[in-house]
């Protein structure tokens, strides 16, 4: 299936670490937090790919690194073949968008919508004011706002519109890639579902690409083509949906949806809980991240990562039940 | 009989500028020993107003009940003083909030909190509280609660001190527990694990539980009873089952009908129109009209009263009065 896709973007190997300072004195580096260990995957052209994972699984960090705003430790993106980062084409800057989870702070107050939306044409782009405001009016129409918000102040608008107007600044430059970090989590439910189909409303008349990042499994669910689970930096499972969720093989995975509470009465089910905390980041747990909540955890899984491997066509997964390492 | 807490036709507002805020505008409801009531709605409904004046915790500056009883044990709550308050909350009443970092004080440590709970309403000995402290630990599931008696709050996880406040608000067993999103700032493997604690003490000690949430699944997991709020009324209260079964008001059906599933695939989802109305008091119309598929012109010239169904089952909606109800939902 993905073989006659194209590929938009490519990570490989990355690896991200912050220094964790301790000691007033002399600043000891006393270790790293890992937020992104060894992860690889590609992002294809038109799809969705969703990301789920809990605090600490290295989200926000991924999605940073793949907008250029932070540099990896080791490892690369690359957007159509070229590396991202300090130096990064001028392409690559106006086709790669971000869309934040708060639709609040990531509005600057003092500018009315007009400004908001116009900005990142100015910053990036030297058409005319004509030409300017005919893309504003037209994205304007495509995100289901008024005219008459051009001249109003953010603070003017509901949480749902100002995610809209958010939307609008990162499409006005007409980009192929948009990473949208926890897009609808500051949204309350009944505007979730407007923005949920706004997103693929826009996909299709404008051909975009999504990374899509939440901790809702259902919103993830519901937009993606593939989905990847992450749990302390590590890509634990990654797949296309039906399969992710129709044939679920990490024991992650398979904890994560047994974990949510289902909006049906009637399916009030016997659960797999986990017990224990998730660990730190700083002192992540040897061998497999999870080994230490893992209901079917064996002595290799606490010595030794198992590696992200097709176990099915197009059906990663990184668990040493799959590898041939583990009893079954 | 056993009904615990009776709340009839409460108002809060908050004046706001020269507006004022109709948070809460003429709330009544019940609740049994033993059984969960949840209220849901969207952000600004009035959830967390309902609770804060059941237990007397509104901002002074600017808050107000206008009217209204909530009795308990035949006695009126909203009239005790600040002295028969401070025997009743926290003892009677309790409470569990969303962010465990700003209820928790942070320059003390976890036991001795836990133990000043205890301690205000009961005469203790210094030894037996330190028991008493360590019991309620290991009750709430915090592993090795003897080395954790002398953590403070910031070390320690979200989801242990959100174990740390359930302590807390059970430490004298009390007959009601009110917790205001007791989950939502945590990460969904450990909101599962608190969800069910908070299940099994509930059961354990029959206390009376209001779980507020925005979460229709976790309300759906855990009442008996729901109650859905819109713009600082109850548009629709019922039994769990029927609420999720047979939802009547125009706003619940279009609530269930948006969150996304992850039983089935629907390509598009059903999206409310519009979003949450800033009203002013007084409110002369049906709150939701606005948004609703359904309004015609009664529905602007005056609210709609809570009209009462099968089974005790509630909706303010004049959909309800009409003979036949031959409103099948389209978006069905
Ligand atoms: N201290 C306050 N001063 C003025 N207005 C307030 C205050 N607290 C709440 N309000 C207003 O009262 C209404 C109800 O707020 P409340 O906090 O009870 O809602 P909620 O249902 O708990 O919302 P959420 O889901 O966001 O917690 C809202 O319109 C809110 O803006
Ligand atoms: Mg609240």
């Amino acid at each position: 299936m993905n073989e006659n896709k194209e590929v938009l973007a490519e990570v490989k190997n990355l690896r991200k670490s912050f220094p964790v300072n301790k000691g007033m004195l002399w600043r000891r580096r006393s270790g790293a937090v890992r937020a992104i260990n060894d992860v690889s995957f590609n992002i294809y052209k038109g799809e969705t790919l969703g990301l789920i994972g809990e605090s600490g699984c290295g989200k926000t960090t991924l999605s940073r690194i793949m907008m250029g705003l932070t540099d990896a430790t080791e490892g690369e993106v690359l957007y159509k073949g070229q590396q991202v980062g300090a130096g990064a084409p001028s392409a690559f800057r106006k086709e790669v968008q971000m869309i934040f989870q708060d639709p609040y702070s990531s509005l600057d107050p003092r500018m009315n919508i007009r400004r908001i939306i116009e900005e990142p044409m100015r910053i990036h782009t030297k058409l005319s004011a004509r030409q300017k405001l005919d893309r504003i009016l037209f994205i304007l129409e495509k995100i289901g706002l008024d005219e008459d918000a051009l001249e109003r102040f953010p603070h003017e608008f509901s949480g749902g519109q100002r995610q809209r107007i958010g939307i609008a600044r990162a499409l006005v430059l007409q980009p192929e890639l948009l990473i949208c970090d926890e897009p609808v989590s500051a949204l309350d439910m009944s505007v979730q579902a407007q923005i949920l189909n706004l997103f693929k409303q826009l996909q299709q008349e404008m051909k975009l690409t999504y990374l899509f990042i939440s901790h809702d499994m259902s919103v993830v669910k519901h937009v993606s083509d593939r989905v990847m689970v992450m749990y302390l930096g590590r890509i634990m499972e990654l797949a296309p949906k039906r399969k992710l969720f129709g044939n679920t093989l990490h024991p992650y995975t398979s904890a994560l949806m047994s974990a949510i509470p289902l909006p049906n009465p009637e399916l009030r089910r016997a659960r797999t809980l986990l017990e224990g905390d998730l660990p730190s980041p700083l002192n992540p747990p040897a061998g497999c991240p999870f080994q230490t909540r893992c209901p079917k955890a064996q002595a290799v899984c606490r010595t030794r990562m198992p590696a992200l491997q097709e176990a099915e066509k197009d059906h990663f997964v990184a668990c040493h039940l799959y590898s041939g390492e583990a009893g079954a | 009989m056993n009904m615990l807490l009776s709340v009839r036709n409460l108002k809060t507002y908050y004046r706001s500028g020269s507006s004022v805020v109709p948070a809460v505008d003429g709330v009544s409801f019940h609740l049994r020993k033993g059984e969960v009531l949840g209220i849901v709605g969207e952000s600004g409904c009035g959830k967390s107003t309902v609770a804060r004046s059941l237990i007397n915790l509104l901002d002074k500056s600017n808050a107000r009940i206008e009217g209204g009883e909530v009795l308990f044990h035949g006695e009126d709550l909203m009239k005790q003083s600040r002295k028969a308050w401070s025997r009743i909350r926290g003892k009677k009443i309790s409470m569990i909030f969303q962010n465990p970092q700003s209820a928790l004080n942070p320059v003390y440590t976890v036991g001795d909190q836990i133990a000043e709970a205890l301690t205000v309403h009961q005469k203790m000995s210094r030894k037996e509280a330190r028991d008493r402290v360590v019991e309620l630990l290991k009750l709430v599931g915090i592993p090795e609660p003897e080395s954790r008696l002398t953590n403070y709050p910031h070390e320690m996880s979200g989801g242990m001190q959100q174990r740390a406040m359930i302590a807390i608000a059970l430490a004298c067993h009390p007959e009601i527990v009110i917790a205001d999103e007791p989950t939502t700032a945590l990460d969904v493997t450990i909101q599962a694990q608190i969800l069910a604690l908070m299940d099994r003490i509930r059961a354990q000690f029959q206390m009376g539980m209001i779980l507020i949430s925005h979460n229709m699944g976790i309300v759906a997991e855990m009442c008996d009873r729901i109650m859905v709020m819109y713009g600082g009324v109850v548009v629709e209260e019922g039994e769990t089952a029927a609420i999720f079964a047979a939802p009547s008001h125009p706003y619940t059906k279009g609530l269930l009908a948006s969150i996304p599933s992850l039983d089935e695939d629907r390509d598009t989802l059903y999206a409310i129109p519009g979003s949450v109305p800033r009203l002013t008091a007084p409110v002369g119309h049906c709150r939701f009209a606005g948004r609703c598929a359904y309004a015609k012109s009664k529905c602007w010239e005056s609210e709609p009263p809570l009209i009462e169904g099968e089974n005790g089952h509630r909706s303010r909606c004049w959909l309800m009065e009409a003979p036949d109800r031959g409103h099948d939902d389209e978006r069905e």
